[in-house]
């Protein structure tokens, strides 16, 4: 490592140090343990308590010195993420509020909606949609809606991805991930949804950007999407094992 | 500015501590993670030595860019690896949002089917007034929606998915999404905001005091220029009894900021 810290000197001062509260109080904390290990002379100067913050899903071997990485937005790595959203017609969704009073689907439709998250394997529960379609306008020709979507994927202790963007009932569509909290904090890209079978079954497909590794656990490799894929019972039943951690409900 | 270091101090802790390449980067996503459960103060506690005096209090190792290209060196070092190229520091920003009853919000608008128990299909616009943390400015007001997703009937309470912002008069506004639970304190995500807000990211943590009259929340943001120091101010600690300034309720110069959000 030698040579990256030397590296490291010549870094271009237009990067700008990155600390301030929290978040780098507690990182330098970490640093420091590090540093312990490496060099017997720290354990006089600094008491540092063995704490183990759990680092899900880190991976020092990716991890690059580069510049560019740093200052180069192309070069953002990009993490693929597959799940299915499951209607089990048991949540009360979706409510269907034609608050237009027109027979056909109109501008002033909403539809308040909410049903189950499985990873894309299929193996495991992961949590729940929750949201809300505001109809934009009926497609006559294409016998199908545009609606504009807002809503979040839950996925238990591990956080949340909220996206927004089109949701087409007759064709596949891109949406905007605008956020997350837990380990997606500070995501951004986007996510293709597929849909199965209208409105039971979706396939989505993120494509995320700007956080650290994801956990093993969320990338299995998907079943491919088709008329008849089925969650496993366990993962139906929520049985311990086949779910992720305090899926979400 | 209370509770931070001067730009001194700081540089000579960083040169009392010698730098190795460090051998496990911790992304600061993670590490910002793992504060959700509230265990970040213990922690830091556990970090006792002589050269390093960490702060306890809300400010930490707050310290303003671009200034001493000494201390710059070092916390370069330092720096967790990110995953992504925009990889920033962390500001925090304290608010209260109080519904002082004069805005005709919330507008609860039972649409689902059962019409005794809250269901999926019910709305909840709002709108209620927004003051600084420690509570002596009028800041403007939050504006958005939530959208009822399930009645949680062991919790004795409801799981909203909530879509709003945030207004600070001519500082801007910040747009958050995410989950709002009657019966417990959550993170949304920030979604983007405008002015002195443009382009942030991040997340933000969502504590009631008085459901569903008095909140305080914590952001903690990314990707923005440091805050103005009007909005950095030490907060009062949430409790029920906490309440804003006679001038602030009043908006009185000098109690509101500048053409606050009404």
């Amino acid at each position: 490592m030698a040579a990256a810290s030397a590296y490291a000197i010549f870094r271009p001062s237009s990067v700008k140090p990155t600390v301030t509260s929290t978040a780098a109080a507690t990182s330098l904390a970490q640093k420091l343990l590090s540093f312990k290990q490496t060099n017997p002379l720290f354990s006089q100067t600094l008491k540092l308590s063995n704490s183990s913050a759990a680092i899900a899903g880190s991976s020092t071997a990716r991890r690059s010195f580069s510049c560019k990485s740093q200052t180069d937005p192309s070069a953002a790595k990009v993490q693929e993420l597959h799940v299915y959203e499951i209607n089990e017609r048991d949540r009360g969704s979706p409510a269907y509020l034609r608050l237009s009073q027109k027979t056909v689907n109109t501008l002033g439709d909403l539809v308040p909606f909410s049903n189950k998250v499985y990873t894309g394997d299929l193996q495991k529960r992961a949590g729940i949609t929750a949201g809300i379609c505001v109809l934009i306008k009926n497609e006559p020709e294409k016998k199908g809606d545009r609606y504009e979507a807002i809503y979040s994927f839950y996925f238990g202790d591990y956080g949340h991805i909220a996206v927004q963007g089109p949701y087409l009932t007759y064709e596949d569509t891109y949406l905007a991930v605008t956020g997350g909290s837990g380990i997606f904090e500070g995501v951004y890209g986007q996510v293709k949804l597929q849909q199965i079978i209208f409105p039971f079954k979706l396939f989505y497909t993120f494509y995320l950007k700007g956080i650290p590794d994801l956990p093993a656990e969320l990338l299995g490799k998907p079943v491919v999407p088709s008329l008849t894929v089925e969650p496993t019972a366990a993962a139906k039943a929520c049985e311990p094992g086949a779910t992720l951690p305090n899926f979400t409900d | 500015m209370n509770g931070m270091f001067s730009k001194r101090q700081v540089a000579s802790m960083m040169h009392s501590v010698t730098f190795f390449a460090p051998q496990n980067s911790v992304p600061a996503a993670i590490v910002t993670s793992s504060f959700k459960s509230g265990g970040n103060v213990h922690f830091l506690k556990s970090v006792s030595s002589q050269n390093l005096k960490i702060s306890t209090d809300y400010q930490y190792f707050s310290t303003r860019s671009g200034s001493i290209s000494t201390k710059a060196f070092f916390w370069e070092i330092f720096k967790p690896k990110p995953d992504s190229s925009r990889s920033t520091k962390v500001q925090e920003l304290y608010v209260y949002e109080i519904n002082e009853r004069d805005r005709g919000s919330p507008a609860y608008l039972k649409l689902s089917q059962q019409k005794d128990v809250n269901a999926l299909g019910d709305l909840v616009p709002f709108s209620n007034k927004l003051y600084s943390g420690d509570l002596q400015k009028r800041l403007g007001i939050t504006a958005g929606l939530c959208i009822l997703i399930q009645h949680v009937a062991e919790k004795k309470g409801d799981r909203y998915e909530a879509v709003f912002s945030f207004y600070f008069g001519d500082y801007g506004h910040i747009s958050v999404q995410g989950p709002y639970l009657t019966y417990e304190d959550t993170f949304m995500a920030v979604t983007g905001g405008s002015g002195v807000f443009d382009g942030v990211y991040g997340k933000v943590k969502l504590q009631q005091i008085v459901f569903p009259f008095k909140l305080f929340y914590t952001f903690y943001l990314q990707g923005i220029k440091d805050l103005p120091a009007e909005l950095v101010v030490n907060p009062v600690a949430p409790t029920p009894a906490a309440e804003p300034s006679a001038a602030a309720k009043a908006a009185e110069p000098g109690a509101a900021v500048s053409n606050f959000t009404n």
